[in-house]
């Protein structure tokens, strides 16, 4: 809005003329009121996910928040609704103390480790462990995926199926052709 | 004898487990 604002002296006559008609406190009011509340919670969520501890953080900012402003638009309790169902929708998931990832950005920190270190070799370990992203490991949980496959088996499937084998082997062999053809 | 063996990370603990074939049962190993 402030940025909006900023544009203002800039504008024609007639252009402001026709933007008055659009432009009142109640607009301003509901723009402000859901970016902050947008801020308020990317914050929390951006970098901690969801989990019982940054419900009860994002409840209590959110409360304090209220209390400031003089009046509540719609669209901001419509926002404050969006977000308490969106957490209830995934109280199961986060309760027990585990936290459960919402952000692209904290997904893309965690592929974004390819692109600097680890390489083929760390995408073919981490292929393998993305089916246990949303299982509770424990030692009963483990003794039974062993006892159904074991790790020559597994050795199998990895050699077919994980990067950093077949294409591996056929990059580092290109590679060497093409070191003897020079 | 220990026929197969796993490991998996948990609250800072390295947990193995062994795959015990003549006894038929698994043993846990803490790092």
């Amino acid at each position: 809005m402030d940025r909006i604002n900023s544009y203002w002296p800039n504008l024609t006559r007639e252009v402001r003329a026709k933007l008055s008609f659009y432009r009142n406190r109640w607009l301003g009011l509901r723009l402000r009121q859901v970016h902050q509340l947008l801020v308020l919670t990317a914050k929390i969520l951006k970098y901690g996910g969801l989990s019982t501890g940054n419900y009860q953080k994002w409840s209590k900012e959110v409360t304090a928040w209220k209390l400031a402003q003089p009046l509540l638009t719609k669209q901001a309790r419509g926002f404050i609704n969006g977000m308490e169902t969106y957490f209830t929708n995934y109280t199961d998931r986060y309760t027990n103390g585990h936290q459960l990832l919402c952000c692209s950005d904290m997904i893309e920190s965690i592929f974004g480790r390819y692109k600097n270190k680890g390489g083929m070799k760390a995408i073919s370990a981490d292929v393998l462990s993305i089916a246990l992203y949303n299982q509770a490991l424990s030692s009963g949980f483990v003794q039974t995926a062993m006892k159904s496959v074991t790790s020559p088996m597994l050795d199998e499937w990895r050699c077919d199926n994980v990067c950093h084998n077949r294409y591996g082997v056929r990059r580092r062999m290109e590679k060497e052709l093409k070191c003897a053809g020079g | 004898m220990v026929s197969d063996y796993t490991a998996y990370y948990k609250r800072s603990t390295i947990v193995c487990i062994l795959k015990i074939a003549d006894e038929g049962g698994f043993y846990e190993v803490f790092f």
